[in-house]
């Protein structure tokens, strides 16, 4: 009786500030998970085509529960290429990162990098025009960052100067991302999504350009 | 507790939240994110709006509740009181600010263990009204908001050349390319909270009330 004539307050404040907690949880988990769904989504045309914003492209997204996180690009109806989201250690942090691969899984269309906390202005740099170098080489053999190379093959990246680790990480987390994708790309299984994407592509690039 | 109103008056609590008892400068509080978060204005605005609200709720409500509070129970109910407004901030920046959210990254979650908040949840609102709560709350606020733009502002001129992301006209000379990135990074930030910390102490030295 001690703990309750003491600690009333507590618990009433407590399931106070929870039930209000959830409603402010439940308005905006919707708008969150959009927000999170649309960073990619808009990134998408980049990725595959190398322009901000495309006609007709519309998206498919791997099933949940599967192996790996990726989508399926189409435009007008033939299948373009595959936007693949993967995530490696970096320098500092986790990189997540995504990797626009063609239809064939032979040829790299783009990286972009979504997350991360390298270096500021060093590290950093991996999220910039450096990573436009990825676009155009070939998956396979896996790419290899180098510092300080003359002639770059096909599979290869030139490092950033003074962040070789980072693009090295990077480098990796790309080679393993379209690894895992091949291995399971016979198993997948796509959704298109209820909402025509295509649209909304670019609406969102407009916003984004303001 | 306590809880006849004896301690600064409202106004006087106001004041002396924005330079005699500056939390930053003058306390020596929430350090955390004035280390952090003044990379750049933009954050670091972010950053002082997001306490600022935090603080006034979290006032407001511990002094409403004063009379109720036990003494060795008090800090449960403020980090209570803190963890829900601030888990309410979080949750609006990460659904109209995507970005920003990104970027500010943990440090909203870690204004919950901001010590100025508890602090001002002890110092003043546990033991007077809510009027003088709220003055105390925005005069703290201030304060705090004054010394993280300050801190953002040498840093990002500094360190990018720009002010809230827009290039100054060194930075159009020098082609974007002007860059010092150690302002930028945690030795920057270490040298320019020394810096302007001497400054203000020295100000309030020459100005302010002799002990």
């Amino acid at each position: 009786m001690k703990y309750l004539k003491d600690g009333w307050l507590i618990l009433v404040l407590a399931l106070v500030f929870a039930s209000g907690l959830t409603a402010v949880q439940s308005a905006l988990a919707p708008k969150i998970a959009q927000n999170k769904k649309d960073k990619t989504y808009h990134r998408i045309p980049m990725l595959m085509l190398g322009v901000e914003e495309a006609e007709g492209l519309s998206v498919e997204e791997a099933a949940e529960g599967s192996p790996v996180v990726a989508y399926r690009v189409s435009q007008d109806g033939e299948v373009i290429g595959f936007v693949l989201e993967g995530s490696g250690g970096g320098y500092a942090d986790k990189i997540t990162t995504l990797v626009g691969l063609s239809a064939d899984g032979a040829t790299i269309t783009g990286v972009s990098v979504v997350k991360q906390m390298e270096t500021p202005n060093l590290g950093s740099k991996i999220t910039g025009e450096w990573a436009d170098q990825y676009s155009g080489k070939t998956a396979d053999p896996p790419l290899e960052a180098v510092a300080g190379a003359v002639n770059l093959g096909d599979n290869q990246i030139d490092a950033i100067t003074g962040a070789t680790i980072s693009s090295v990480c990077l480098t990796k987390i790309v080679n393993n991302t379209v690894a895992q994708f091949l291995d399971a790309q016979a198993t997948l299984e796509w959704i298109a999504d209820e909402e025509d994407k295509a649209d909304d592509l670019s609406e969102e690039e407009n916003e984004h350009a303001e | 507790m306590p809880n006849n109103d004896s301690g600064p008056a409202p106004l006087e609590r106001f004041l002396n939240g924005i330079l005699p008892e500056n939390p930053v400068y003058r306390q020596l509080l929430g350090l955390c994110p004035v280390l952090a978060v003044t990379a750049t204005m933009n954050t670091a605005m972010t950053m002082a709006v997001s306490v600022a609200f935090v603080l006034i709720c979290a006032n407001t409500l511990t002094s409403l509740i004063r009379g109720l509070l036990k003494p060795h129970l008090r800090i449960l109910v403020f980090t209570l009181t803190i963890a829900t407004f601030v888990t309410i901030v979080d949750q609006v920046l990460a659904a109209q600010m995507p970005d920003m959210s990104d970027k500010l990254g943990p440090y909203i979650p870690l204004i919950i263990v901001n010590c100025l908040i508890i602090c001002r949840c002890e110092v003043c609102a546990s033991k007077q009204s809510v009027g003088t709560a709220v003055s105390d709350a925005i005069g703290q606020s201030l304060g705090f908001a004054l010394a993280l733009a300050s801190m953002a502002t040498v840093r990002e001129l500094l360190a990018e050349g720009s002010w809230f992301g827009i290039g100054l006209f060194w930075q159009g000379e020098a082609g974007g390319q002007y860059r010092w990135a150690l302002m930028g990074l945690a030795p920057g930030a270490f040298f320019t909270l020394g810096i302007l910390m001497g400054v203000a102490n020295w100000i309030s030295g020459k100005y302010g009330k002799k002990a």
